[in-house]
């Protein structure tokens, strides 16, 4: 194999029974079995464990490249961060031992054991605005235009019969008025 | 059990949450530990194969008494205290020379444990000099079919697979392929079980190859794999075995719901291969049912229908049907 350069060389492998991959952890297990004969001497032994992982890695390789790709910059993880050919590994087949227990959910304590009992809800701070379903707007719960305030039972009504509006009247009056300061100025010094 | 402290401060409650089981947990941290003889080999070792486990480990410098198969509590404690769940233990007495015992534990609780006598060692300072960056995930060969077949050889591919394979990750660099660590062993796998002499086990060979690429002059995308041996390399024999409590394995091996994948409702795939699903649909208002369509039931433009005056006017006709309120085109 070493006559032929690199680049002519092969990229596919033939295993006699195929091979089982895990490509979560990026893992392959090869149920071939070694050569007998070349595991007797020392060079040979090497040289057939490297030709071995060289095609184990070809494998390995080719399987891995035949997965999703992502580039850079669009997907969870390290992804979002550093730029690269990214690929989606699938979830792991041979199942490793945890290192603690499942996380158990905590205890209730004494006072949600009992606000479960009696039903006490704990009562979440909604915000101020609340949904009309008359006309179909958010308006809040009180204050102006709030949904708390019923329109006035009982309305002053002037001689047009039109519904005075004390506000706007005092308003009127106020502007009728010429302005504090103007007052101040124009006001005697000292009366005596 | 060491007695759990409520935390003082924030530092102290951040690193307790840290150690807390988690659904998806964290990187199993490593820790080496030399026991009251520990040979510079052994010592060279370690530190050899720990260099691929950088950076979830922790280097013990002294010696300790330890004898982990027949006392394992120490190796149990020094787990709970640094929050490792592997150890690996190097010892060098006359009895059994220079010896690995990796030890993993559940729970701050001893799982499993074996002990691989090194056999031959040649040193990563030895192979020329390959740097492999810090914390890449390795890729994984197990060769030979004892390590389906054999219970402790099952036991030692699990266990190197959890000690070496770093971080778990969904989505990989295709940068961060830098080495494959090849874990082979000889024979047909039909050794019997518990025949209780271990000489006839088959030696296992630990190897290490750094990946080099080459544009494949074929026109697949696909590269052609080279490798370069960077070390260390190690032809162990299986020595001692503790096996793991088969109570304590199912707990170690139970998947928390939440991760257990979703079943598929409806969906099949038969022996062929060939997907199958129930389709459930929603009963049909026949009203909006587009029958055949006729000229006489054709609606005009302006709103007005076909004899355009009003029904009322003449007063003898036949209507097709009464019971319908569409205008239908008069007969006299």
């Amino acid at each position: 194999m070493s006559d032929i350069p690199v680049s002519a060389r092969p990229v596919t492998v033939d295993r006699e029974v195929p091979v089982n991959y895990d490509l979560g952890n990026l893992a392959l297990y090869d149920s071939n079995m070694l050569d007998a004969e070349a595991m007797k001497s020392e060079a040979a032994k090497e040289a057939h464990l490297t030709a071995l992982a060289r095609d184990s890695a070809q494998l390995l390789v080719n399987q891995l490249l035949a997965q999703p790709v992502v580039t850079g910059g669009r997907t969870g993880g390290d992804a979002r961060t550093s730029e690269g050919v990214f690929v989606k590994l699938p979830d792991t087949v041979y199942q490793l031992p945890r290192e603690k227990p499942v996380p158990t959910p905590k205890p209730p304590t004494k006072w949600e054991k009992f606000a479960k009992q009696k039903g006490i809800t704990k009562e979440r701070n909604t915000g101020n605005q609340v949904y009309d379903e008359a006309t179909g707007e958010w308006v809040k719960k009180w204050g102006y235009k709030g949904k708390n305030q019923d329109a006035p039972w009982i309305v002053e009504v002037d001689a047009n019969g039109e519904a005075v509006d004390e506000g706007q009247s005092k308003k009127k009056k106020r502007e009728e008025k010429p302005p504090s300061s103007l007052l101040k100025t124009t006001r005697p010094s000292k009366r005596k | 059990m060491m007695r759990t402290v409520k935390p003082r401060n924030a530092r102290s409650k951040r690193a307790q949450v840290a150690r807390e089981p988690k659904l998806i947990e964290n990187t199993k941290k490593a820790l080496t530990v030399r026991g009251s003889t520990c040979s510079l080999t052994v010592q060279n070792a370690m530190a050899d194969l720990v260099a691929y486990k950088q950076p979830d480990v922790k280097k013990f410098q002294k010696k300790n008494q330890i004898h982990p198969f027949e006392d394992a509590s120490s190796l149990e404690f020094f787990s709970q205290k640094n929050d490792a769940s592997l150890v690996l233990f190097g010892s060098s007495s006359k009895k059994r020379p220079d010896t690995l015992t990796f030890f993993r534990s559940f729970n701050y609780q001893i799982l499993d444990m074996f002990e691989l006598r090194m056999l031959t060692y040649k040193a990563i300072s030895e192979f020329k000099k390959n740097a492999v960056n810090v914390g890449m995930k390795p890729m994984f060969s197990f060769v030979g079919p004892i390590f389906d077949s054999h219970p402790h050889y099952k036991m030692v591919k699990s266990m190197l697979l959890d000690f070496f394979r770093g971080e778990q990750l969904t989505m990989l660099d295709l940068e961060g392929l830098q080495y494959i660590i090849q874990v082979s062993a000889a024979g047909d796998g039909n050794i019997s079980v518990y025949s209780g002499d271990t000489s006839s086990l088959p030696d296992i060979n630990f190897r290490v190859y750094q990946l080099k690429t080459y544009k494949s002059k074929t026109q697949t995308k696909v590269p052609r794999v080279e490798l370069e041996e960077i070390g260390p390399r190690i032809d162990f024999k299986l020595g001692r075995v503790h096996e793991a409590d088969p109570d304590l394995l199912k707990q170690a091996m139970r998947v928390p719901k939440q991760l257990q994948p979703k079943e598929k409702k409806n969906v099949e795939t038969d022996i062929m291969g060939d997907k199958i699903a129930t389709i459930h649909v929603g009963t049909q208002d026949l009203r909006t049912l587009q029958t055949r369509k006729m000229k006489g039931l054709k609606k005009r433009r302006n709103g007005d229908f076909e004899g355009s005056e009003p029904m009322q006017e003449f007063g003898d006709i036949d209507i097709v049907s009464d019971d319908d309120d569409k205008p239908r085109k008069k007969r006299r």
